[in-house]
């Protein structure tokens, strides 16, 4: 059986199909097309302008070390003109992050960017070991305490590196999946804008973020981390339960299993989703403790805060 | 009132009493033998809260402006599969809408059936076929209406097929080489919606009403979502589709119901089902994306019962994009295939997601390398090192579908082939005549258009002559 070729360069022999699009393609066309994906997402979404300060939201994992990369190599590649740095949040669960903290730290003298690691214990006097010490692991109530400290944690960061703007690996199947989340919540607040590539500047605290990734498929960014042997650490989480998002990723993965182009074609369906008018929605307030944007009186991080000082939260 | 439940505000009291085990939480009386939600209800309640529900629907929804008018006069087409949800919904209807109902209350005039013949999707097409139509043909006439059926295949009839079959075939054909069973599932739900349609207007009937529940709205609204219709989704699993298709109003009294308040519905009312609406693929592992969504929500349902409603009612909230709206003055362009709103440039959009192609070395030479597109970044991106041949370019995309598609028929129609070795292997598809069609008419008026905008200056405005 001959050689397959490469459906893009027609010339080199392909070495694999492309999970996004089934093309089979070479090694450096497989490149060439993420990174160009990618660029033609920040260059159609006006991401950043020359000349920005950009953090990279860096956990060590698969996707933050490859937006690491390609961030680094698109910036020099089509001039954007962007000061990057990393911004690593140390949560405090031994044997996971601690770990991953490590693969961020050669990760910054490989790609020589500078970094910025910001502690749960430092900003909130609780790591959340002790969190989980203290209220437990009973339904999904570690991963609310840690998302919602990580959101802050990461803002604060910003203002410690003073940057502006901090990009995420949330990529196609964490966009897709939140779609979906919302829709099986009836979350219609979220739901509006869970397809966003980037949070506008909103409230004082409130630093842009932007998913530069929001089109790639996961599978794809594992393929390149593989090709381009980058070191990434890829354990889970030891606090990762079986949360009601699981049912939504579960789903995910067996609607691409039947169709490919699933991801992308939700994406495409999140972003022309508009909420009626008449459709009561939370406004956003400022926090009367920290400043922090909120929906009530008191963020939801202080909420949180507050009960794990009092003892409450069991 | 013992102590303790004095202590109890009345939210927990109520909550308190409505869980009380075994007891309808309605009349609080009477034993609960159905259960919705975790909520039980004696039949009586049941059958109360259910009728409620859907009178409501029926009697309530604002009627478009021009219907209103004819309040009492406008003609009603009810879609009967002969499935457990449209049997509920004709019964309602009958009840609460129908003759008997005193000429102030009555908002519809006469309300005829009409069943979509699928027997040519099953394997024993004629048994099933002949049962059905029986079946559904005493129902229907234990109502006293009109039942017209119509053949799936009847959307591709021509003088050499009369009946459509062997253009049905080959369209199924075109499609499971381009795409899969996926695509031939969602093909059929839109040659149905065409057919419904069709007869409403042969018969004159502005208002078509489909039975679809809550958990049938959940389900459809999740696969219009994972098939790209978030453009379209308020109309296709919205209350009442008043804008979405030119011709007629789809509403959908029942989305407010559970399918398993249908079944117990038939059950408590003894009502005669004519077809078990149980795919058999329920038994194996689905292998089309409806399959699986039904079993996702079916599935989700049972543990977190509030799983269907809230879905539906999620998809309530959603609002059309004024773009999306027709108006009398301005036409929309829409799909030759569903005949709903084709959004802008969302070919533009998928191109840019997915790269399909890369102009290499030769196309360069070939083309002589003096386009510079904008987006592209041979001559024309922002800091590239100009003709290297690196550049992205969208040859074999979708080019052999016409641009009257919408992105979700789009899909369908040229769909997994990520699961083919090859992507470019293209069979050119087979259209139902009504697209075909539609498609015809879309190309003429396009020439007609482009003529006329080559001679618009040479043309007297009606105001000139006054």
């Amino acid at each position: 059986m001959p050689p397959r070729i490469c459906a893009l360069c027609k010339e080199a022999r392909a070495v694999m199909k492309r999970p996004k699009t089934g093309q089979i393609v070479c090694r450096a066309c497989f490149f060439w097309v993420l990174e160009e994906e990618v660029h033609q997402t920040i260059v159609s979404h006006g991401l950043f302008h020359p000349g920005e300060r950009v953090a990279i939201a860096a956990s060590g994992g698969k996707d933050s070390t490859v937006l690491a990369h390609m961030m680094k190599t698109l910036n020099e590649r089509h001039n954007y003109g962007l000061e990057l740095s990393l911004l690593s949040v140390d949560e405090g669960i031994s044997g996971y992050r601690d770990d991953s903290l490590e693969t961020v730290k050669r990760n910054q003298q490989q790609y020589d960017l500078p970094l910025k690691i910001v502690s749960y214990s430092e900003l909130y006097g609780w790591s959340m070991d002790e969190i989980v010490k203290e209220v437990g692991r009973k339904n999904n109530c570690t991963c609310t305490f840690c998302g919602v400290f990580r959101r802050q944690a990461l803002d604060r960061g910003a203002v410690m590196l003073d940057v502006q703007h901090i990009v995420t690996g949330h990529n196609a199947d964490d966009v897709a999946e939140t779609v979906l989340m919302n829709v099986l919540r009836g979350d219609v607040a979220r739901l509006g804008r869970s397809t966003d590539i980037s949070t506008a500047n909103e409230g004082d605290s409130m630093v842009k973020r932007s998913k530069p990734f929001k089109y790639t498929y996961e599978k794809e960014i594992v393929m390149y981390a593989y090709f381009k042997k980058l070191d990434y650490f890829s354990t889970e989480c030891t606090y990762s339960p079986a949360a009601y998002r699981g049912h939504a990723r579960t789903f995910l993965k067996d609607l691409e299993s039947i169709r490919p182009s699933a991801i992308i074609d939700i994406i495409h369906s999140g972003e022309a989703l508009t909420i009626r008018e008449d459709v009561k929605m939370p406004t956003l307030q400022v926090c009367d403790r920290c400043g922090y944007m909120s929906s009530g009186p008191l963020c939801k991080a202080c909420v949180l805060l507050e009960g794990l000082n009092r003892g409450l939260p069991k | 009132m013992s102590n303790t439940e004095g202590n109890l505000g009345a939210g927990e009291d109520r909550l308190r009493r409505r869980r009380e085990p075994g007891i309808c939480v309605k009349c609080r009386t009477e034993k609960a033998c159905a259960y919705v939600r975790e909520a039980g209800y004696c039949q009586p309640c049941f059958i109360h809260q259910m009728t409620g529900k859907v009178r409501t629907h029926l009697t309530r929804t604002p009627l478009p402006g021009d219907i209103r008018e004819v309040r009492g006069k406008c003609r009603v087409l009810l879609a009967f599969s002969g499935g457990p949800s449209s049997r509920v919904l004709l019964d309602m209807v009958a009840h609460y809408t129908g003759e008997h109902v005193n000429q102030q209350a009555r908002r519809f005039g006469e309300i005829s059936v009409v069943h979509v013949d699928e027997s040519i999707l099953e394997e024993d097409e004629n048994a099933s076929c002949s049962t059905l139509r029986h079946d559904i043909q005493n129902v229907v006439d234990s109502y006293g209406m009109r039942l017209s059926v119509v053949a799936l295949p009847s959307a591709f009839s021509t003088t050499d097929d009369p009946d459509g079959r062997r253009g049905f075939e080959k369209c199924r054909q075109s499609y499971s080489s381009n795409g899969s069973k996926s695509s031939e599932e969602d093909l059929v739900r839109q040659i149905k919606m065409h057919l419904l349609r069709q007869v409403a207007l042969e018969q004159g009937a502005t208002i078509l009403l489909t039975g679809d529940s809550a958990t049938r709205t959940a389900i459809h609204t999740l696969l219009e979502i994972t098939q790209g219709r978030g453009y379209t989704l308020p109309f296709l699993v919205g209350p009442t589709s008043t804008t979405g298709y030119p011709d007629v109003v789809v509403w959908r009294p029942l989305r407010d119901c559970l399918a398993k308040e249908m079944d117990q519905y038939i059950a408590f009312q003894e009502l005669q089902v004519p077809k078990n609406t149980e795919k058999k693929e329920d038994k194996s592992e689905p292998t089309t994306l409806y399959g699986m969504t039904q079993s996702f929500i079916v599935g989700l349902d049972e543990g977190f019962p509030a799983t269907a409603s809230t879905v539906a009612r999620t998809a309530a909230k959603l609002r059309v994009a004024p773009e999306a709206l027709e108006s009398s003055d301005e036409r929309i362009s829409r799909c030759v295939i569903c005949d709903l709103p084709v959004q802008g440039g969302s070919q533009g959009w998928r191109d840019r997601c997915a790269i399909l192609g890369r102009s290499t070395k030769a196309d360069d030479r070939e083309k002589g390398c003096g386009d510079s597109s904008k987006d592209a970044g041979c001559c024309g991106g922002s800091g590239d090192s100009g003709c290297n041949g690196d550049r992205p370019s969208n040859q074999g995309t979708s080019s052999s579908l016409p641009m009257a598609l919408c992105y979700g028929c789009r899909v369908a129609a040229s769909a997994d082939k990520g699961k083919k070795e090859d992507v470019e292997r293209d069979t050119p598809l087979l259209w139902p005549r009504y697209a075909q069609h539609a498609l015809d008419q879309q190309t003429k008026d396009a020439k007609v258009e482009g003529l006329r905008e080559q001679i618009q200056d040479f043309l007297l405005e009606d105001e000139e002559d006054q």
